[in-house]
C-alpha cells in the first residue's frame, strides 16, 4: 500500500448522499401529472410552450455560463426546472417567441446575473412571467379569457379570478369548489390543475426536498387574508376555500414559493415568509388591477428575504439563561 | 431520569451490541510521541540505549501538570525520530525495541487513596498520563487543575477562564456513533464497579463537584452503574446515542446542567461542567490506587470486514491492529476517530497514542468527495447544526475569505461535529471552511498582539 493511495480531508467522513439534483429532478418528477393535465386539456399547444420554455431556458443557461467563463452545470436541472414551473403559469396558446423571451430573461437577469445557481435572490421563473405581465403590448395574451377563447372543454371557460374582478363575489355561482379544486377552469397550462400540483407538492413535502412551513403558511396566509376581507364584506369579496383553488394559489404555495436560494431557510423565517406570501396573494387580488397576485407576491417577498434570514434561533452560546445571568450580577457584586 | 434534550442533529446507524474486548499482544517495537494532546510535548527523562520495564517513565509532562509518558513494552530505548501527524505538525518520538519479556515496573499500591490530600492526587493522575481525550485533548491534571485555580481571572478574549466544577459527566458510550469501545468497556464492566466508584470519587475530592451524572446510551443495559447511581445518589441520563451529536461534551454539559455552554475555543469545561468518557475515570482510579500509569488504549476498529474493539498497547503500529481486525481490502482512506469527527491520516504508518479512539478504515470506493457545489441555501444544515448556527452562511463567508463576518456569525462556537457537511446536498467541505476560518482569524489575531 502507497501512502499515496489515501485519501485526507476533515471530518465529516461520511456524507448522506444527498445530491444539489434531487431537488430538481424531484420537481421535475412532481409536476408530472400537472404536465399530464395540461396536455390532456389543451393538447400539442401546450406541448409546444412546455418545450420552448424548457429547451430556451436550458440554451440560455449554457450560453451563459460560456459567456461568463464559468462551468457549464446545466445538468443540474434548475434551468430546466424555472423553465417548466414558467410554462406552467402560462396560458396554452401563448406565442412562442414570447415564451422565449420571458424564460431567457429568467435565467439571464433573473439568475445568472446574480452569480448562478444559489446566488439568485428571486425566482427565475417568476422573473420571466412578470416581464410578460407588465409589458403592455403581451399583457393581453396572459389574459386567459382572451387568450383561450378559441378552447372548450366542457366547463365553464371563464377565468374565476377575472369573474371575481369583475362581478365580486356574486358572480361566482357557476362556479362549484370542488370542480375547481379538480382542475375544471382554465388558467396556466399546469397552475390550474389543482389536485395535481397538490399531489405533486406533497410528495416533494414526503421526500422532504421541500419543507413544510412555507406551503402550509402559504395556504394559511389566503385563508387568514380571504377571511378578513369577507367580515369586512361577504358580498364583494370571496371565500377562502375560492381563493385557495383558483389561479396560481397551490402552484405558488408548493413549487414557485419555495425555491431554495429565495426562500428564508429558518422556520421562523419561512412561516413569516409564508404568511407574507399567502397575505398579499389575497391583497393583489382585491385591489391591483391584476387579476391574480401569487407571482408578485412571491417576488415581493423574496426580496425580503435577506431580513427574514435574520429571523433565526440564537446560537447556543449568546443566550445566557437566567441563572447565568443572575450568577454573574451575584460574582460581581461580591467582587466590587 | 429519562430525557429527551435533543432536538437536533443527525439520525446515523448504531450497533447495538458491542463485540467482545479483543487483546493485541504487546509489539517488538513501538513508537511513542512526546506530544499528547495540545500543549508542549513532554521532556525525555531517559537516555538512548537505556533498558525499561513496563510502566516506567520515559519522559517527564512539559509543564507543572502536564502527563507523564510511560513505556509501554520493556526493553531498550534505541532512537528518537521525528514523526509526522495527522494535523502536519512534527513531533520527536521514543522507540523502544523490545525484549519480549514484558516485566513491569515494581508495583506501589495504597489502598486508602482517597486520604489522600487533592494536590496528591492531582500529582499522582499527572505522573499517570492519565489525558482527556474529545475535541481538545489535554493532561487530565491541567483541566481540572485549571479549574482549581482561584476565580476571576479573565483571559484577553474577555471570558472568564477558571470556574470550579460543579457536575462531572460520565460517558459510557462513545460520542461518534460508530464507535464502541465506550460502550464495550461499560459491558465488561458488569458489577465490578469498584474501579468506577474510586475514580468518581477521587475527581469529586479533586475538583469538589457537587453533581456526578452518568449518561448512558438508552440501548445500553448496565445495572452495575445504575446501582452505583443509585447508592451514591449519582443521576444517570439515558440519551438516544444514535442521535449525533448528542454524546458530545456541550450536548452533555446542556443536558446535566439545563445551561447552555459557551462552545468557543472548545472550553466546555469552563463552564462548570466536566465531560469525562468512561475509560478515564477508571484510567484516574488507577493511577490513584495502584499508581498503575496509562499504557494500553481501547480502540474501535471500523472497517469493511466489520468493526471490533481492540485493547493494544501504546505505541503499536495502527497497521497492525489493522491487520489483526482483519483489513484486507484496498484502502482509500484512513481516519483516526470515528467517521464523523475523526482525523485523515495519510498512512497507517502511525503508532497507537492516546488521542486515538477508533480507527476507522474506508474502502477506496467508500471514499466520499467533496463536491464543493455553491450553497443553495436549503437550509438543511441550519437545521441540523446543534449549535443553532447558520453553517451555510458561515461556510459562504469562509469561502470568499470574509473572516470578519464569520466572525461575528459566531464561527467558534462551532463544534465541528460535522452534521452540516454530512447532510449538504451541494457536497461542501463545511468543516473545513470553518477550521480554515477559525485558524486564520486566530494567526491575525496572534500577529496583532
Amino acid at each position: 500500500m502507497k501512502a499515496a493511495d489515501l485519501t485526507v480531508s476533515t471530518g465529516s467522513h461520511w456524507h448522506s448522499g444527498a445530491r444539489i439534483t434531487d431537488f430538481s429532478y424531484n420537481t421535475l418528477l412532481a409536476l408530472i401529472p400537472a404536465i399530464a393535465m395540461g396536455l390532456y386539456r389543451y393538447g400539442v399547444c401546450a406541448a409546444g410552450v412546455i418545450g420552448t420554455a424548457v429547451a430556451s431556458a436550458m440554451i440560455a443557461e449554457a450560453a451563459m455560463q460560456k459567456i461568463l467563463g464559468k462551468p457549464v452545470r446545466i445538468a443540474d436541472g434548475s434551468a430546466a426546472v424555472s423553465g417548466l414551473l414558467l410554462a406552467l403559469l402560462l396560458p396554452a396558446n401563448t406565442p412562442a417567441y414570447m415564451v422565449v423571451v420571458a424564460s431567457v430573461i429568467g435565467i439571464t437577469i433573473g439568475k445568472l446575473c446574480f452569480g448562478g445557481l444559489g446566488a439568485n435572490p428571486l425566482s427565475p421563473a417568476l422573473v420571466g412571467w412578470a416581464v410578460l405581465r407588465i409589458t403592455k403590448p403581451w399583457a393581453g395574451y396572459l389574459d386567459f379569457d382572451l387568450a383561450l377563447i378559441n378552447y372548450d372543454l366542457g366547463f365553464s371557460m371563464q377565468y374565476p379570478l377575472a369573474v371575481l374582478k369583475a362581478s365580486g363575489s356574486s358572480g361566482l355561482q357557476d362556479f362549484n369548489t370542488w370542480n375547481l379544486f379538480l382542475g375544471n377552469q382554465t388558467g396556466g397550462i399546469g397552475a390550474s390543475a389543482i389536485v395535481c400540483v397538490l399531489g405533486g407538492g406533497l410528495y416533494m413535502i414526503a421526500r422532504g426536498l421541500v419543507r413544510w412551513e412555507i406551503p402550509l403558511c402559504f395556504l394559511l396566509g389566503v385563508i387568514i387574508a380571504s377571511c378578513l376581507f369577507r367580515l369586512v364584506d361577504s358580498a364583494a369579496y370571496a371565500g377562502p376555500l375560492f381563493h385557495i383553488v383558483t389561479g396560481n394559489v397551490m402552484i405558488g404555495a408548493f413549487f414557485l414559493s419555495t425555491d431554495n436560494s429565495s426562500a428564508p431557510i429558518n422556520r421562523w423565517g419561512m412561516v413569516a415568509f409564508g404568511l407574507c406570501c399567502g397575505m398579499i396573494t389575497v391583497v393583489l387580488r382585491v385591489w391591483s388591477v391584476y387579476p391574480d397576485g401569487v407571482v408578485f407576491a412571491c417576488l415581493l417577498m423574496s426580496l425580503f428575504v435577506p431580513l427574514l434570514d435574520k429571523l433565526k434561533a440564537t446560537p447556543i452560546v449568546v443566550r445566557p439563561t437566567r441563572a447565568q445571568i443572575t450568577r454573574k450580577t451575584v460574582e460581581g457584586g461580591a467582587s466590587s | 431520569m429519562d430525557i429527551s434534550f435533543f432536538s437536533r442533529g443527525i439520525k446515523l446507524s448504531r450497533r447495538v451490541k458491542p463485540g467482545k474486548i479483543e487483546r493485541i499482544p504487546p509489539p517488538g517495537r513501538v513508537v511513542l510521541p512526546l506530544q499528547q494532546g495540545s500543549g508542549p510535548p513532554a521532556e525525555p527523562s531517559i537516555e538512548i540505549g537505556e533498558a525499561v520495564k513496563v510502566g516506567q517513565t520515559i519522559a517527564r509532562g512539559a509543564s507543572n501538570s502536564g502527563a507523564d509518558l510511560h513505556a509501554s513494552i520493556s526493553g531498550e530505548v534505541t532512537a528518537i525520530e521525528d514523526l509526522h501527524f495527522p494535523n502536519g505538525t512534527t513531533v520527536k518520538a521514543l522507540v523502544i525495541e523490545g525484549d519480549g519479556k514484558d516485566t513491569w515496573v515494581e508495583p506501589d499500591r495504597d489502598d486508602k487513596p482517597l486520604i489522600a490530600s487533592p494536590g496528591e492526587l492531582l500529582e499522582r493522575i499527572r505522573c499517570g498520563g492519565v489525558i482527556r481525550e474529545g475535541s481538545d485533548t489535554k493532561s487530565l491534571a491541567e483541566v481540572i487543575g485549571e479549574a482549581m485555580s482561584p476565580r476571576g481571572y479573565l483571559s484577553p478574549t474577555g471570558s472568564a477562564v477558571a470556574k470550579p466544577v460543579r457536575h462531572i459527566a460520565v460517558r459510557f458510550s462513545d460520542q461518534d456513533p460508530h464507535l464502541d469501545a465506550l460502550a464495550a468497556l461499560t459491558a465488561t464492566i458488569g458489577d465490578e464497579t469498584a474501579e468506577l466508584d474510586l475514580g468518581v470519587k477521587v475527581l469529586a475530592t479533586i475538583t469538589g463537584a457537587e453533581q456526578i451524572h452518568f449518561v448512558l446510551d438508552n440501548k445500553q443495559e448496565a445495572p452495575g452503574v445504575d446501582k452505583l447511581a443509585d447508592d451514591n445518589d449519582y443521576s444517570v441520563l439515558h440519551v438516544d446515542a444514535a442521535n449525533y451529536p448528542c454524546l458530545s461534551s456541550p450536548m452533555v454539559a446542556r443536558a446535566v446542567s439545563g445551561k447552555e455552554p459557551d462552545t468557543a475555543f472548545k472550553r466546555v469545561h469552563e463552564n462548570g461542567i466536566l465531560v469525562l468518557d468512561v475509560n478515564t475515570v477508571l484510567e484516574t482510579a488507577l493511577a490513584a490506587r495502584d499508581r498503575r500509569p496509562v499504557i494500553s488504549r481501547l480502540i474501535t476498529v471500523g472497517s469493511l470486514a466489520g468493526a471490533g474493539v481492540f485493547e493494544a498497547r501504546l505505541g503499536t503500529p495502527l497497521a497492525d491492529i489493522a491487520s489483526a481486525a482483519g483489513q484486507k481490502e484496498k484502502i482509500g482512506k484512513v481516519v483516526l476517530g470515528g467517521p464523523m469527527k475523526g482525523l485523515a491520516h495519510h498512512t497507517l504508518d502511525f503508532p497507537l497514542t492516546k488521542e486515538i479512539s477508533g480507527i476507522t478504515l474506508f474502502a477506496q470506493d467508500q471514499v466520499t468527495m467533496a463536491v464543493n457545489d455553491p450553497c443553495v441555501g436549503c437550509g438543511l444544515c441550519a437545521m441540523v447544526c446543534p449549535i443553532r448556527l447558520t453553517p451555510g452562511m458561515l461556510s459562504r463567508y469562509c469561502e470568499f475569505s470574509s473572516w470578519d463576518l464569520a466572525q461575528e456569525a459566531h464561527l467558534f462556537s462551532c463544534i465541528e461535529c460535522g452534521c452540516c457537511a454530512y447532510v449538504c446536498p451541494a457536497g461542501r467541505s463545511m468543516v473545513q471552511f470553518m477550521v480554515q476560518g477559525k485558524s486564520e482569524l486566530l494567526s491575525t489575531r496572534r500577529s496583532e498582539s
